[in-house]
């Protein structure tokens, strides 16, 4: 018995290896991907559901789930069935090139969705290229620090947009003249977005009496909160989730901040903060490219879409999940002739696409996306509506 | 001076919170030589147990606590039985039940992670959003609730430690399992109820964690443990009063540092003073040399 557990283990171990070597040494030459016959067209997805940021990635895949069953549900793309396979990068980047290089040996996938999150796409980046196999990077609005080569392409707005123009609301509105930032100091887009703060803050002439960071795998704040109650200042800037956010906001009221004005980028845009906070976000702004009280038809039928089946409104994490699979199914659909990864990666390169985070285009034919459309949202009753 | 108190305030509701948890560990390893991997898992069993029966009962926070102790009862036992009573006579060293309760943690936090996903899970009891003030200071009722409530627990605990037969036959078999096997001492059902005790109040921790912070996630569990494990090993592994002690100090001190060294990442930084004085003191600063038996060495 014991001896054949020790073949079996040896025989996973030894494929294992076989199979992560395989995907290292793959490139497009070696194993041309195609997806040219009447089967399903294949897609990989790559966004972690578990470790430390699991809840962005389900929120990425709800989002895509959507999205996808709208696509096959109206017949497909061209008459073809679109599957994506899931793995689960555990927001791990190690894992996150082993997947990609896992699907990139694999000539059936045409695209990646994913990683979801920044610093997963900075990391394969080479690899995308190097297989010539797209990655939508639906997360992470941290600066890029790898050329994007052809094949990557990044779908939310530059953080530096959505800040500036919340916090000039916040200015227009509330007078603010001094603030304190709070933000995750382990997590790459909220320490740009801490950066981004200052900067703005400077332009508008708002003092920063307190710069406060926490690392997300806590839900204490009372030392931070203290300390900012402490300073006296009129609003804190915060590059905080809803996570960490809503706790943050509970315990801030228990000490004497129940006045503040509390201004937050994409990240806090999620309806699950009012109960998080057990109503003690009332007011706090954010700013979006995600309008979820739109009346777009295409933010509509989205938004309906996604409260039939979860009964919530939609994040801006579902969003970003919808719109990169609708975008890539445009994509998809223009191609005329084989579906290749080339074909795939020429189309998204020309796309213009009408999402629910705006309009998405990519002037520089891959790489970060043009947009248009930053909103500014306030909570209000357990609900998000334009400020 | 305000800001001081209320600091020192905010660093010993958290270090209430780190003392029960390092006290688990201390717990299990003086009885059964085991660091126990699955004390945050356990933790983040009772806080959400805890989360469903407050959500259902109208925010009932003595039932929540309640079914997160019993809950955390039941793991320990299940823990005991399948993660280290199989190795204890097989004299796995440390390293083995410590990787056997970690794998049973991480299958709590699947269990967890399945049933109510990975998104935050709140935590709601009226009195915890109201608060109240002393001169200049702010004080939760939830942060004092917590800190009073544990502080009459753990001296429950220290009472039935130091002033029960059960509690000296669990600091004969901490001292030495064999001996104490010589005096009719039943190691092994003194292990399982020790585990059982220790995770009972992982349940009750996860609970007072709950209402404090009002909200957790499946992945919180190895911070958890990764805090109680650093108390404990500081505190000497062995000592109860001193795995309380050390908890709340480590609590005041992130505080301090978040107060004055806001440049600091406020766990690192507290563990390297800490870490520090094991320079002075390498068994731990109340520890003192083991005397290697782990209970069912001699159960062979």
């Amino acid at each position: 018995m014991k001896n054949r557990f020790g073949r079996l283990a040896s025989t996973i171990a030894v494929g294992a290896i076989v199979a992560l070597g395989a995907g290292a040494c793959a490139s497009p030459g070696e194993t041309p991907p195609s997806s040219s016959d009447d089967g399903p067209i294949y897609l990989a997805g790559i966004s972690g559901v578990s470790g430390v940021a699991a809840t962005y990635g389900e929120q990425t895949r709800a989002g895509e789930a959507i999205a996808l069953a709208q696509i096959n549900d109206a017949g497909g793309i061209n008459g073809r069935q679109v599957q994506i396979d899931h793995e689960d990068s555990r927001f791990d980047i190690p894992t996150n090139v082993a997947l990609f290089k896992r699907f990139a040996a694999d000539s059936k996938y045409v695209a990646v969705l994913g990683p979801a999150d920044g610093s997963g796409g900075i990391a394969t980046t080479p690899f995308a290229n190097e297989a010539g196999l797209v990655s939508i990077v639906a997360g992470g609005s941290a600066p890029w620090t790898v050329p994007f080569g052809d094949f990557v392409f990044r779908l939310p707005p530059q953080n530096k947009e959505i800040i500036a123009k919340t916090v000039k609301a916040a200015v227009d509105a509330w007078g603010i003249k001094s603030a304190a930032i709070i933000y995750a100091s382990d997590a790459d887009y909220a320490v740009a977005a801490k950066d981004l703060y200052e900067a703005v803050a400077a332009d508008l002439g708002i003092e920063i009496k307190r710069v406060e960071s926490f690392e997300s795998t806590q839900q204490n704040f009372a030392p931070q909160l203290t300390n900012i109650a402490a300073a006296n200042v009129d609003a804190v800037l915060m590059s905080v989730v809803a996570a960490n956010a809503g706790p943050m906001l509970l315990q801030a009221q228990n000490l004497g901040l129940e006045d503040m004005h509390w201004v937050g980028d994409a990240g806090a845009q999620n309806a699950s903060l009012w109960e998080l906070s057990q109503g003690n976000a009332q007011g706090l702004i954010t700013g979006t490219p995600f309008d979820v009280t739109s009346k777009n038809p295409e933010v509509v039928e989205f938004v309906e879409a996604f409260q039939a089946k979860h009964g919530t409104q939609p994040t801006i994490f579902n969003a970003y999940g919808y719109d990169s699979v609708r975008l890539l199914g445009q994509a998809i659909a223009a191609i005329d002739g084989e579906i290749t990864r080339e074909s795939v990666r020429d189309a998204l390169a020309g796309i213009t696409y009408e999402g629910v985070t705006g309009t998405i285009s990519f002037p520089d034919g891959s790489g970060n996306a043009a947009r248009e459309g930053i909103f500014v949202l306030v909570m209000d009753n357990g609900k998000f509506i334009p400020f | 001076m305000s800001l001081l108190i209320q600091q020192l305030l905010n660093g010993l509701s958290t270090g209430a919170i780190y003392a029960l948890i390092g006290l688990g560990f201390v717990l299990i390893f003086g009885v059964a030589r085991v660091f126990n991997g699955a004390q945050g898992p356990i933790v983040i069993v009772g806080f959400y147990l805890a989360s469903v029966v407050a959500g259902l009962s109208g925010g009932n926070f003595w039932l929540a606590l309640l079914a997160a102790t019993a809950i955390g009862a039941v793991f320990g036992l299940l823990l005991e039985r399948l993660a280290i009573a199989p190795l204890a006579s097989k004299g796995g060293g440390l390293l083995v039940p410590f990787l056997t309760t970690l794998g049973f943690g991480m299958v709590l936090e699947g269990i967890v992670r399945t049933i109510f996903s990975s998104s935050p899970q709140p935590f709601f009891v009226e009195f915890a959003s109201e608060s109240f003030k002393i001169g200049d200071v702010r004080l939760g009722q939830a942060q004092l609730f917590v800190t009073v409530f544990t502080i009459l627990l753990l001296v429950a605990l220290d009472r039935m430690i130091y002033s029960t037969s059960w509690g000296l036959s669990a600091r004969a078999v901490a001292e030495n399992a064999s001996i104490a096997g010589g005096v009719g001492i039943s190691p092994v059902a003194l292990r399982i109820g020790i585990v059982a005790l220790a995770s009972a109040l992982a349940g009750t921790t996860g609970a007072l964690y709950g209402l404090q912070y009002a909200a957790a996630t499946p992945t919180l569990g190895v911070v958890l443990t990764i805090k109680g494990l650093l108390v404990a090993v500081i505190a000497g592994l062995t000592s109860f009063r001193g795995a309380v002690l050390i908890g709340l100090l480590l609590g005041v001190t992130e505080a301090m540092v978040i107060a004055f060294a806001p440049a600091m990442p406020a766990d690192g930084f507290a563990f390297v003073i800490l870490v520090a004085l094991l320079l002075f003191k390498p068994a731990g600063i109340f520890g003192r040399k083991l005397s290697g038996t782990a209970v069912g060495a001699d159960d062979r």
